[in-house]
């Protein structure tokens, strides 16, 4: 088997005494979508913020391109490449577009490619070219996860981590952002782990699916083999939930 | 006419280096919510910086007779110097600490830098000229003004000036507005902490140095409190200001000046001995009102 281009290994996260995370395991191949589900508090943000070297776990090992990464600081796992869109976007609202963008490309020494780099993201995101000296705080909420996205990509990300795309934003721009990170693979060969509350969502965009539920790893398949959803509610839920069709959202 | 501009050229001057001490104070509580006190040590060192470390009664002037730029630079460089040792061996340690504990830290360091000068140079004051040209009455008009109180206006909105070109234009400036706002976002994006808070610590070093050789000017005797009492004007200034916004530590700190000049004028004979009160007094008055401080900030709000 080929080495994965991600490897988390049995780690535990502490908050205090409180264990958010007890022992998750999980893989990313390289060019893979993976999803990681489960209901509020299971530890899926935790997960996303160890790997980024934010959290340091308590026990266990994360690989990233074979290089062990726990220990290191976030600016230094970041620019191993792997880059955060985080929950609630975050952009800088003081800052404008173009700032934001520039802040994750000032690790980077390959200038030349930078710019090139930052005329694709407005070749794509004619949104951002136009309200480049914009105040980032004046985008609309679909317009600053686009801006998310670009400011993770712009730092040369070979990894992105995606933590709840969807939230606070209307069904139509959901869409629009899941149709942004397919194209992200397929345009540029970029590695996603996404974390999703909706299990539907999760296996339509991703390739395989753990679910995360009070800090274990309940469940992982592939999309195909999960899509009937009966296993996936088990594991979300606790229970089973036969005989429903009912939309897991949160 | 006449009294009109000498009371705005006086509320000016004053005004400029309590913004300059504030700025200081404010770029580094931006990026390390940390609210140093040792910064009114950080200024009397750029005084001691121009003499000889010694006990003696009389001050032996060393860097304080240098050519004026060198002299800056040479007090700059030590300020800068004291103030990343305190960074690396204090602050450094402390930097996941709450906001308490780093200021109580502060105080600390504070504290260490006074006694090591009273030890090295004794707890005497020491009188040091620098640039007495520079007390000579200028004539506006018909109007004489120290000269002093122009270079200190001149020199401070140079100063704005150039801090807003850094803080907009330089990778480094925008690197240090990104991570006052979400210090973790930024480093998930690449931006080094010790690169952001160790630029923070240079210019506020740097702003350290330069007022504290304006003071020097202006009352020509180095003590080793001489920093103290215009740590807590910054300080207030900042507050009144808006904790965290650049902008409301300069407002902050022309607010104070303008409104302890205007005091200095109005007050009757008899009562203007207790200025400061009635400053201090207006300034619970603008917090009551606006407990946020002048400026909000992004920051500020969200807390709220």
């Amino acid at each position: 088997m080929i080495e994965p281009m991600l490897q988390v290994e049995d780690i535990f996260v502490h908050y205090g005494r409180l264990a958010a995370v007890r022992g998750v395991s999980l893989t990313v191949g390289r060019e893979e979508i993976i999803c990681l589900v489960g209901p509020n508090g299971a530890g899926k943000s935790t997960t996303l913020l160890t790997i980024a070297g934010v959290l340091t776990p308590t026990q266990g090992t994360v690989t990233f391109n074979g290089l062990p990464t726990v220990g290191l600081s976030p600016e230094a796992v970041a620019r191993l490449g792997v880059s955060m869109v985080p929950e609630g976007r975050r952009v800088f609202s003081s800052l404008t577009v173009e700032e934001n963008l520039r802040l994750g490309t000032y690790g980077r020494s390959d200038k030349r490619a930078v710019e090139r780099d930052l005329t694709r993201i407005y070749d794509e995101f004619p949104i951002l070219a136009e309200r480049r000296s914009t105040r980032a705080a004046k985008l609309s909420g679909g317009e600053q996860q686009q801006l998310a996205i670009s400011r993770a990509l712009l730092t040369g990300a070979k990894l992105l981590l995606v933590d709840e795309p969807s939230l606070g934003l209307a069904p139509i721009l959901v869409e629009r952002v899941y149709d942004i990170l397919r194209d992200l693979r397929k345009k540029r060969g970029v590695t996603l782990l996404i974390v999703e509350e909706s299990t539907e969502r999760a296996v339509d965009v991703a390739d395989r699916v753990y679910v995360l539920r009070r800090g274990l790893i309940e469940l992982q398949g592939n999309s195909e083999e999960l899509a009937d959803g009966e296993r996936l509610h088990e594991a979300y839920f606790g229970f089973s939930t036969t005989g429903t069709s009912q939309k897991v959202q949160q | 006419m006449n009294s009109a501009l000498q009371f705005l050229i006086d509320a000016l001057s004053v005004g400029s280096l309590y913004a300059l001490a504030a700025l200081g104070v404010g770029l580094v509580f931006g990026v390390l919510r940390l609210v140093n006190f040792a910064y009114g040590d950080f200024i009397t060192m750029g005084s001691y910086a121009l003499i000889v470390p010694s006990a003696s009664i009389t001050a032996i002037v060393f860097i304080g007779n240098w050519p004026w730029p060198l002299l800056i630079i040479a007090s700059a460089a030590i300020v800068v110097i004291v103030a990343l040792v305190c960074e690396y061996l204090v602050f450094r340690p402390l930097r996941q600490a709450p906001p308490p504990v780093l200021m109580i830290a502060s105080f600390g360091v504070g504290y260490i830098i006074q006694n090591a000068i009273i030890i090295i140079y004794t707890a005497r004051p020491k009188a040091v000229g620098i640039w007495p040209g520079l007390t000579e009455a200028v004539a506006i008009g018909d109007l004489r003004v120290p000269g002093l109180q122009l270079v200190t206006i001149v020199v401070a909105l140079g100063l704005l000036v150039l801090l807003v070109l850094f803080l907009k234009k330089s990778p480094f400036g925008v690197q240090m507005r990104a991570a006052a706002e979400d210090f973790q976002m930024a480093r998930m994006l690449g931006v080094r902490a010790n690169t952001v808070i160790g630029t923070a610590f240079i210019i506020s070093a740097f702003l350290a140095a330069i007022v504290s050789l304006l003071l020097l000017c202006q009352v020509g005797v180095i003590s080793f409190h001489m920093g103290t009492q215009l740590m807590l004007i910054a300080f207030i200034a900042t507050v009144i200001g808006g904790m965290g916004s650049l902008v409301g530590a300069v407002v902050g700190g022309y607010a104070i000046g303008i409104v302890g000049t205007l005091l200095q004028v109005l007050l009757p004979e008899n009562v203007r001995t207790f200025r400061d009160a009635f400053v201090f007094a207006a300034v619970i008055i603008i917090l009551l009102a606006r407990p946020q401080g002048l400026v909000i900030t992004r920051a500020a709000r969200e807390r709220v």
